[in-house]
């Protein structure tokens, strides 16, 4: 199973919207501040912001392939609910997630399910990611130990690499992250995974930058395992609002059954 | 040979009482054969009727690499053709679907092993319908029914009656989600079974898991004219291109607890027949030797050692007729009531033990070998036990017979 | 024997008159003898084994598990969390110790948790323990670690997995390993650690899903306060005494933890031993009806052979009462000679078993030998618990008196005149 440490896949929106505003990298004096300005970008699009919209998830694995269409909820980093519009057969299937906790909502048998422990492994809608990849919580900021890459300093190089290494005490399973900023748009393309021999184990692509909900963002994130041949699941984004009034009532219990 | 015959008959009734003592030692001794045999087989049959009879079958079949890690799309795709080949060579087999999942009821969840059964052709196999301890077997009418192991009963605080979820995910991705009743709960079975089985119909198994076609298990009991081994091999060539496995490759813990187990019971066999063989040797030695002066009156009127001696043996074999005789008649219902009731040697409850379960009630068990074995046994023993003396007796001569204390 | 009757009469000591009949038929003394001699020798060398193995087993199964007396919540029992928690460990430990007499009192918390690598998650269960306090001596699995490997006091990232675990998370040691549990509140929290060692028991369930943790990091982690803990294990001086110092604790302690001895918290280990030790009794009953069965049968063979001279006995004056005792000082002598002989056949056997014991490790296969979760030793040693031997050599004891009582019974009920005529 794969693991994606921060609340990616479903608030990838909100994530982008914040931390990759369209500004050209502006040279800064210390490079020790550029990088704790990049990093507290990436970390603030997890808060703060509340979102509502519609994407398209795509997994293909070996076995099979299976496109869903959802309408997501969120409202700063610890409250989401995802509900499924598509196919007809898992209508109504609904995840809501506050705080570290996790409840399933099933309508074919009209049950909500609290997702236990030992599931937290078990993977999300038959996706790449685990139900554990939608709580985790770490900021690169202060989690991780970041650098440039010194090659892709190089003003000829569009790219810019940045290496994270956990902090000794953090509850990471990666041994390093690795991520590719566009220096033009300072929008994310990729990010790898790796574990602690610094073998590759999952890399994340951010494709088709479009302006939705009047930011410009990449709409398109791909995880693709390594290792797995073909293997991947894509959420695309068609529709999305930023910044709307949510009420918190919308992340209960009840409203989970809708 | 006759008139022997009726002499030692009337010998043994001359003297009533000295009948009486060495008949009863004998009753003591095939009883005591009689129903040890039938504990030992109660015991060695319970032990492999849990595991084989139960839950594993003789032999099981897996698609290649299913077992190194289990997976919805590891499944044997010939599956009807593969038992059609397998019941053609003399085994009785069935399908099995295997799904890991949790099951919720209530506020409370668990992990849990789900199994489809083929309910036509189960109880064929496996003998885990009779295993019910409260409600009912699962039932072709009632596709939402559901059989549990006793600890996750417990651990899901649901009793006969009460609702449960089934979780997983299906073969196309999507959570599979089904609603089930409590129809049974199963008496203690192996560990596995007892803390997180769930028995369902593979037909509700297939739609809760979008599992079109194919099987990941199939049991079977081999032909009763084979052994283990050659079961397997049967069947190996039988089907190719899948994994067979022995129960005894499947459980190997539990197949070598079951060794240990026979071969203590072999050690007790052991040391069960010396006592019973120096019981006997005692009675007959003491019934010889006492009448030696007897013995020696006989030989002194003219019987030749030849006589003596198939006096002496026909003698011991008729005392021996009559302890069986007793035995039988008094040992029938102490089998009854082993075999029904069982000897209850712990006061505890029913336990588990590497895996499988263990009643601490000792039951016992009839088979003819368990009648037969200690009566050949016994006319052996008393056979070899009155030769000594009888010789003796034979050989004696009358005037030191007449010395004789 | 008309002579030994008179020097008997005389001498009035009827123990050498009957120490004098015992071997006046040497060969069905003998017999008697051997039988005597079998039947003790094989329930001590049984016994034996049983009370050793059992006993070691139970002391293992504390070490594997919570002690031979387990202290938690009340409501642990049946709601095993991380929620139902004792408090006060360490004033709730010197309130045991002045109880009961014990080797030690260990504060630890057990549970399950999730733990994941980069490649995989699983499932797994937890002791955590105090490495300055704990050694193998009182958590048994810590023999399963390797000498250079183990948690350090001062280390606060330690985790030790079983070996089947790590192979499965694709862990080795020095990797990175995150644990995932449910803390004392329902909140799931995480945190990392390095694996510091491999644990291997030989007990395949528990090398595939046991992890250890030291219990200070653990309890900030879940929300513990520092002198807090979901199990207390005793250790006592002696298993046997496990009941007797159940009692003494539950009037002894708080109302707010529950006393559990071993056999309670591990029941499926008591049945087994209480199985094991119920059906060795069973077969050791049957050979003990044997060998009284065989007794009785020499004795009353003896009675009826010497009916004559028992009747001339009678006839000069001796009362019924007499030949009774005479009788019973038969079997008597019968049962102290052959518990003497049983002594010398069984001691060097035993003395070796005790010593070097039988390996049973050639009866195993590749795997290694699991009863509910307990590992056994692979070589089977005896050791009998006095109050066994005492039991046993009562029983033997009793037994042959009691096959004499009938046939010295008889030897008095007999008719002298009828007696004396019969040839």
């Amino acid at each position: 199973m794969l693991k994606q440490s921060p609340w990616i896949v479903l608030l990838a929106i909100v994530w982008m919207s914040v931390a990759m505003s369209p500004r050209a990298l502006a040279r800064q004096p210390s490079e020790d501040a550029e990088m704790q300005r990049l990093l507290g970008l990436f970390d603030d699009l997890l808060r703060g912001a509340s979102s509502q919209g519609t994407m398209t998830m795509t997994v293909k694995t070996k076995r099979f392939e299976r496109t869903l269409s959802m309408q997501t909820w969120s409202k700063g980093t610890d409250k989401s609910l995802v509900r499924i519009l598509e196919p007809v057969k898992e209508k109504g299937t609904a995840t809501l997630k506050v705080g570290d906790k996790i409840w399933n909502y099933l309508p074919k048998v009209d049950r909500t399910i609290k997702v236990p422990g030992s599931m937290m492994g078990a993977s999300w809608m038959g996706s790449h990611f685990t139900n554990d990849d939608l709580v985790a919580k770490i900021r690169y900021s202060e989690d991780f130990a970041c650098s440039f890459d010194p090659a892709t300093r190089e003003p000829s190089v569009k790219e810019l690499r940045i290496d994270c290494i956990p902090n000794e005490d953090v509850a990471v399973v990666w041994g390093k992250v690795s991520m590719l900023l566009d220096k033009a748009s300072e929008l994310p393309t990729q990010s790898m995974f790796y574990d602690d021999d610094d073998e590759l184990v999952r890399t994340m692509k951010y494709e088709n930058v479009r302006t939705m909900g009047g930011k410009r963002i990449p709409t398109v994130l791909t995880a693709i395992p390594a290792g797995e041949d073909g293997e991947f699941t894509r959420v695309e984004h068609s529709k999305l609002e930023f910044d709307i009034d949510i009420s918190d009532r919308l992340f209960s219990l009840q409203s989970l059954k809708q | 040979m006759n008139k022997v015959f009726v002499i030692a008959w009337r010998n043994l009734w001359r003297t009533p009482r000295r009948s009486v003592v060495t008949i009863g030692a004998m009753t003591v001794a095939v009883l005591a054969m009689l129903l040890y045999a039938s504990l030992v087989e109660g015991y060695v049959r319970d032990l492999e009727a849990d595991l084989v009879e139960v839950e594993v079958g003789d032999l099981q079949v897996h698609a290649e690499g299913y077992r190194d890690r289990p997976s919805l799309y590891t499944t044997i795709d010939d599956s009807d053709a593969m038992i059609a080949s397998l019941e053609g060579a003399g085994f009785v087999a069935t399908a099995r679907l295997l799904a890991g999942g949790l099951v919720a009821a209530g506020e409370s969840s668990s992990g849990a092993l789900i199994k489809g059964l083929d309910l036509e052709t189960n109880d064929a196999v496996s003998a885990i319908a009779e295993r019910v301890d409260r409600g009912e077997w699962l039932a072709a009418s009632d596709p939402h029914g559901a059989v549990l192991g006793r600890g996750l009963a417990r651990a899901l605080a649901v009793d006969v009656g009460d609702e449960l979820i089934v979780l997983g995910q299906a073969t196309d991705g999507s959570m599979a989600n089904e609603l089930f009743q409590v129809r049974g709960i199963l008496e203690a079975v192996t560990a596995e079974t007892d803390l997180a089985g769930v028995l369902i119909a593979d037909s509700i198994f297939r739609e809760t898991f979008a599992l079109d076609q194919g099987v990941h298990q199939v049991l079977m009991r081999r032909p009763a004219n084979l052994g283990l081994d050659a079961a397997s091999a049967l069947a190996q060539s039988t089907i190719q291109g899948h994994e067979v496995k022995t129960w005894r490759e499947l459980q190997p813990l539990m197949s070598q607890m079951i060794d240990i187990s026979r071969s203590m019971i072999i050690l007790m066999f052991v040391v069960m027949y010396v006592a019973i063989a120096i019981l006997i040797l005692n009675a007959m030695l003491m019934s010889v030797f006492e009448r030696i002066r007897e013995l020696g009156v006989m030989k002194a009127v003219g019987l030749s050692p030849r006589t003596v001696l198939s006096l002496v043996l026909t003698e011991a074999m008729l005392q021996a007729v009559v302890a069986t005789v007793i035995a039988l008649a008094v040992g029938a219902p102490l089998l009854w009531l082993l075999v029904e009731r069982g000897i209850d040697v712990s006061g505890f409850g029913d336990i588990t033990a590497g895996g499988m379960s263990i009643g601490t009630r000792m039951f016992g068990a009839v088979a003819p070998h368990t009648i037969l074995g200690p009566i050949v046994t016994f006319f052996v023993l008393v056979f070899l036990g009155v030769l000594y003396p009888g010789l003796k007796a034979a050989r004696l001569r009358p005037v030191e017979a007449m010395r004789h204390q | 024997m008309a002579k030994t009757t008179q020097r008997a009469a005389t001498s009035g000591s009827l123990v050498s008159l009957a120490w004098r009949n015992l071997w006046a038929n040497r060969r069905r003394t003998l017999i008697t003898l051997s039988s005597i001699v079998f039947g003790v020798f094989f329930a001590i060398l049984m016994t034996a084994l049983q009370d050793r193995n059992w006993a070691d087993m139970i002391d293992l199964a504390a070490k594997m598990g919570g002690g031979h007396v387990t202290l938690q919540h009340p409501e642990y029992q049946d709601a095993p969390t991380l929620r139902h928690s004792v408090q006060e460990v360490s004033e709730l430990a010197a309130a045991v110790e002045g109880a009961v007499p014990i080797d030690a009192v260990r504060p630890r918390i057990v549970g399950n948790l999730m733990l994941s690598t980069a490649h995989e998650s699983f499932g797994a269960g937890f002791i955590a323990y105090d490495p300055a306090l704990e050694t193998s001596e009182t958590l048994a699995i810590l023999n399963g670690v390797a000498e250079d490997e183990g948690l350090r006091p001062d280390d606060r990232q330690g985790i030790l997995l079983g070996t089947k675990l790590a192979y499965n998370l694709d862990a080795e040691v020095g990797d990175k390993v995150v644990y995932t549990v449910t803390d004392r509140n329902g909140e799931i929290t995480s945190a990392l650690c390095r694996v510091r060692g491999l644990v291997t028991t030989g007990a395949p369930s528990v090398d595939a899903s046991l992890v250890l943790l030291p219990i200070e990091p653990l309890r900030e982690v879940i929300g513990y306060g520092p002198d807090e803990a979901n199990q207390v294990a005793i250790f006592l001086s002696d298993q046997r005494s496990t009941e007797r110092a159940v009692s003494a604790l539950v009037s002894a302690l708080r109302d707010d933890v529950a006393v559990l001895g071993w056999n309670k918290a591990q029941p499926e280990l008591a049945g087994f031993i209480a199985a094991k030790v119920g059906g060795a009794w069973v077969v050791e009953g049957l050979i003990g009806i044997l060998v009284a069965a065989g007794i009785f049968n020499t004795l009353f063979v003896s009675v009826m052979e010497r009916m004559r001279e028992f009747g001339i006995m009678l006839a000069i004056g001796w009362s019924p009462g007499r030949l009774f005792r005479l009788v019973m000082l038969e079997s008597l002598w019968l049962g102290v000679v052959g518990l003497i002989l049983a002594g010398l056949v069984t001691v060097g056997p035993y003395l070796y078993l005790e010593k070097t014991g039988i390996d049973i490790s050639k009866m195993l296969t590749d795997e290694s030998m699991e009863i509910a979760g307990v590992a056994m030793a692979p070589v089977l040693k005896v050791g009998i618990f006095p109050m066994s031997l005492v039991i046993i050599l009562g029983a033997a004891m009793f037994a042959v008196l009691a096959s004499g009582i009938y046939p010295a019974w008889r030897a008095g009920r007999i008719n002298p005149v009828e007696t004396i005529r019969l040839v």
